[in-house]
């Protein structure tokens, strides 16, 4: 498992696309508290309750990360190098989805240095900005990090299923973001706060100790993504 | 190795084989030098494999394969697509390995003729049944070429070659063709002697069946040989 993940990781370290999506990344942070320096919301505690409400936007780049592990393997018919050297797919399947968010958090520490530096270069510090706002912050950060490995294992499973990278994007928003319209036409509304888009809500605007549902639902959508993922991957053609 | 090698296009050929290396847990880092030595590719330098040639890629696939040093290689049609050259280059890698390395290896191709420069032992195999598994040298003997004689008499055309040339693997076809499997290349004296003892010769020419026409007739369950 270890020299899988160290593979894969030397392979998107030789690489200059993950380089240019931690730097575009690094620099919409830098923009961003820029934009913010001078106005009414221009002093570090409004930057911090400003990142919270942009929490669920990650979500949008997590594909990315997974089409770097997973989806190039498929388009260069590299996996069969690896499978034919008699490495279980199982195992195969588990290291990349483990690789994709370790991958995602090394951008996220990338996001919040870049986030966090700039706030201190650009804004005004405040008397708001205590430690227990920040601990908040990262309390909430914590559960968001569930809720992003459920969508990595998500994006890994649609990845798997579809030979083509635009069919394997679009079924991933369309889940995250369509499903609850679906849900109401099926009249299943009452389901609609197990989805995981609903669980960002939650975890931007209750209490600490709320969180408890966002973990659960991000858990068991993690197992039901990676065990369907794994078997679509130990059926797939890998010539 | 499968037909054509699947890498990385954005990496070297060094970077690939090291992914490689480090996903096997081979921890001789001098494998990937001297796999790339083996095959030629050494000084690729920083030429991305997106840039390399169909030989090279090849090649570079080979390297992959040999990395671990195996006992037995199994190659699926590794010389398809690739120009004379290319197939050369290949076929020499090949040979070098099993004398060098001692490796066994075991090639699945459509591309007969080229199997019959390299092959040791052959397997036919026709909708996935085995249909004969033959040693080259009992091969070459079943395909060996011939020189067939159509004369007035065969049977004076055999006694004649008999007693002047002391020839033994003499064959009656019918009344009027007989093949020699003796001295193919040179039927001057063999057709002087003829015509001189006043045996009406009236065709002298080469013949045999070559491995694809071979495999062919095994395929057709026609006799070979």
């Amino acid at each position: 498992m270890a020299k899988l993940i160290h593979a894969d990781f030397y392979k998107t370290f030789h690489r200059v696309y993950f380089y240019i999506l931690a730097a575009g990344l690094a620099a919409l942070c830098f923009l961003m508290n820029y934009a913010m320096r001078g106005g009414m919301l221009g002093n570090m505690s409004s930057s911090v309750q400003f990142a919270v409400m942009l929490l669920e936007y990650p979500v949008i780049i997590l594909p990315m990360v997974t089409q770097i592990v997973f989806s190039e393997e498929f388009q260069f018919h590299t996996l069969k190098n690896t499978a034919s050297y008699g490495t279980n797919r199982t195992l195969l399947f588990t290291a990349k989805l483990i690789t994709s968010i370790l991958l995602c958090m090394i951008l996220a520490a990338v996001v919040l240095a870049a986030y966090f530096g700039s706030m201190f270069i650009f804004l005004k510090h405040d008397a708001e900005f205590t430690s227990s706002l920040l601990n908040n912050f990262f309390m909430r950060l914590g559960v968001s990090c569930a809720v992003y490995a459920a969508c990595i294992t998500m994006s890994a499973f649609f990845t798997v299923l579809f030979r083509r990278n635009g069919l394997a994007i679009f079924f991933y928003y369309g889940v995250f973001y369509l499903m609850q319209y679906f849900l109401v036409l099926l009249h299943l509304e009452k389901f609609e706060s197990y989805l995981l888009e609903a669980q960002f809500a939650t975890i931007r605007k209750l209490s600490v100790t709320s969180f408890q549902k966002p973990l659960m639902v991000s858990a068991v959508t993690t197992l039901v993504f990676f065990i369907a993922g794994a078997v679509a991957f130990r059926r797939k053609d890998l010539c | 190795m499968i037909e054509t090698p699947g890498l990385f296009p954005y990496l070297t050929a060094r970077e690939n084989l090291e992914y490689y290396r480090i996903q096997r847990g081979n921890k001789d880092k001098g494998c990937v030098e001297r796999a790339l030595q083996f095959v030629g590719l050494e000084g690729t330098g920083r030429k991305k494999f997106k840039g390399f040639s169909l030989g090279m890629k090849q090649r570079l696939g080979l390297a992959l394969a040999i990395m671990d040093n195996p006992e037995i290689l199994i190659l699926d049609e590794p010389i398809n697509g690739l120009d004379p050259m290319g197939i050369k280059d290949f076929r020499s890698i090949i040979l070098k390995m099993n004398r060098e390395k001692k490796t066994t290896v075991l090639i699945s191709s459509h591309i007969l003729g080229e199997l019959s420069q390299i092959a040791t032992t052959y397997s036919f195999i026709n909708s996935g049944r085995l249909v004969q598994h033959i040693s080259a040298k009992d091969l070459k003997e079943k395909c060996r070429s011939f020189l067939c004689i159509v004369s007035d008499s065969a049977d004076r055309t055999s006694e004649i070659l008999k007693n002047n040339f002391q020839f033994k693997n003499i064959e009656v076809a019918d009344e009027h063709t007989v093949h020699v499997n003796e001295k193919v290349d040179d039927p001057a004296p063999a057709v002087k002697a003829l015509v001189e003892n006043g045996v009406m010769v009236s065709q002298v020419y080469q013949s045999g069946i070559n491995l694809e026409q071979y495999f062919v007739n095994l395929v057709e369950g026609k006799e070979n040989g």
